[in-house]
């Protein structure tokens, strides 16, 4: 390095802490436009195995929507996923996020603004959401600790409920966290469907409330209840109108010695869902049917950058009526339920490879499954949420 | 590291001036500082006029930590967040200020402040 440009660098960095000394909040201003916006991208992809054919997967006594099917058998491209977000201003953030399905498909995730500078607590988040109910819900789906999502979701939610609407959140001013929230959306993603005519066909409430024991402990526990309402609903070949009710229980609890996460840390989590669905399948009858399901895992960081995460989980739905028998909506005395297993090595926070193991009893004959999968991020950090 | 101490003093205790003008005579202000040395920075420039909150401990690393609901809750009621910056709370204070539903303590405003604009190679070389 020569004489010359050590001074110089010497000299600017006087110069920039004399500036952050001098206007500390235009220094910070300034940082935070450096990286404007923050670019992301997710390459994911795995090669599975399914005992048996994945394309007539099916879980009796529920209709599923587009996105609840197991994938392709052998190697395969996942979902690649760019996300841009930024603070607008001082008013407003925004983040877009847009995948392509390995079919080349591309569909907008979500692309949303937030406020930044409403008083009280209060936040509204506007555009195209993942929902906040339950826990996994609102996470994107390369997060997750298993390749995929919960039976209950799949079965109930799509995998996941998004949909175009407007988020309101108040965060109570206590000490222990403290978060209401309630959602209003278009209406146009399962399980509520159509709903161009009534401009909001769903809706939620929820409540999230958190802390932490001692300095290894914290937790999260939340209600949340989405009402959905759909018009000609076509999803497994059945056309349905009328209303879902779903309501979900959901809690989380991570330990880690002394709170560092870096080394050791074990995750307990666990969310119910219950509902019901009341309306008419054309060809099939009125319906007033009842269905829940359950998933809990745990994940152990044992050493640092490996983790093994072991999940069961279960789905149960009623028989609507005689009607019904001998449609996908006759759980045909199944008790759907499948257990999985992974084994993952981060080789930093940017890259993950997985291995997963699922006996699944979902359906009328089990199947086992394996995926050997990769996530890698490439551009800005992500988010460590809880 | 004394150097940027000392550099750093001045903008957090005008801050702290700054906020204490628009605080009651007898209401501390919260401080929520994400790592230890900043906690102590302010508890020697501030006394009893602040209450300070301390994100990690000398026991983490404080890259990896999570941005805990307890956290979210502490942002909610603080007047001033000081941190490191460079890129060190990355994971986590973005969380924080998006969830935390404060506008006093977001970038660009008097309640946020960032010892270290941006880890480019000369400032990280003076650490």
């Amino acid at each position: 390095m020569s004489i010359y440009r050590s001074t110089f660098m010497k000299k600017s960095f006087v110069v920039a802490v004399s500036l952050a000394a001098t206007f500390p909040a235009v220094a910070a201003e300034t940082a935070n436009n450096a990286f404007n916006p923050a670019l992301s991208l997710i390459l994911s992809g795995q090669a599975s195995y399914f005992s048996k054919n994945p394309s007539s997967y099916s879980i009796p006594g529920f209709v599923l929507g587009d996105e609840a099917e197991l994938g392709d058998e052998g190697l395969a491209l996942s979902e690649s996923e760019i996300t841009l977000s930024s603070n607008v201003d001082d008013q407003f953030y925004g983040q877009f996020t847009v995948s392509i399905a390995p079919n080349n498909e591309t569909s907008v995730e979500e692309a949303y603004l937030q406020t930044l500078d409403l008083p009280s607590g209060l936040t509204v988040r506007f555009g195209r959401l993942k929902s906040g109910i339950g826990y996994l819900n609102s996470q994107h789906a390369h997060t997750w600790d298993f390749t995929d999502a919960p039976l209950a979701y799949r079965a109930l939610l799509n995998n996941q409920f998004a949909d175009d609407g407007v988020r309101f959140t108040w965060l109570a001013p206590t000490d222990i966290f403290l978060e209401l929230g309630s959602e209003l959306f278009r209406g146009d993603a399962f399980p509520a469907a159509n709903a161009d005519h009534h401009g909001a066909g769903a809706y939620t409430v929820y409540g999230h409330m958190g802390g932490d024991v001692g300095v290894s402990h914290a937790w999260q526990a939340g209600l949340s209840h989405l009402e959905a309402h759909a018009q000609d609903r076509e999803a497994s070949e059945l056309i349905f109108s009328g209303d879902n009710q779903i309501n979900v229980a959901d809690f989380v609890w991570k330990w880690s010695s002394n709170g560092n996460p870096k080394d050791r840390y074990f995750k307990f989590q666990a969310e119910y869902l219950w509902g019901s669905e009341r309306g008419h399948y054309t060809d099939l009858g009125n319906i007033d049917v009842s269905h829940s399901g359950w998933y809990a895992q745990i994940v152990y960081q044992f050493i640092p950058r490996w983790r093994l995460g072991v999940r069961y989980d279960v789905v149960h739905s009623d028989l609507p009526s005689a009607s019904f028998y001998g449609s996908v909506l006759d759980p045909a005395g199944v008790n759907s339920h499948r257990l999985s297993a992974m084994l993952d090595f981060s080789n930093s926070e940017f890259s993950r490879l997985r291995l997963q193991l699922n006996r699944d009893e979902s359906s009328s004959e089990a199947s086992n499954q394996v995926f050997l999968q990769y996530q890698m991020s490439l551009g800005a950090h992500g988010a460590h949420s809880f | 590291m004394n150097l940027l101490l000392r550099f750093f003093c001045l903008p957090i205790f005008l801050c702290l001036g700054f906020l204490c003008l628009g605080q009651a005579a007898n209401a501390a202000l919260n401080v929520f500082a994400c790592e230890p040395e900043w906690g102590a920075l302010a508890a020697e420039l501030g006394g009893k006029n602040v209450n300070i909150t301390i994100a990690t401990t000398a026991q983490q690393d404080p890259h990896q930590i999570q941005a805990r609901p307890s956290l979210i809750a502490k942002v909610r009621n603080a007047n001033l967040v000081v941190c490191t910056g460079a890129e060190l709370e990355v994971g986590w204070l973005p969380v924080l200020l998006q969830r935390g539903a404060n506008p006093r303590v977001q970038p660009g405003q008097l309640g946020f402040l960032r010892q270290r604009i941006s880890c480019n190679y000369w400032v990280c070389q003076n650490d």
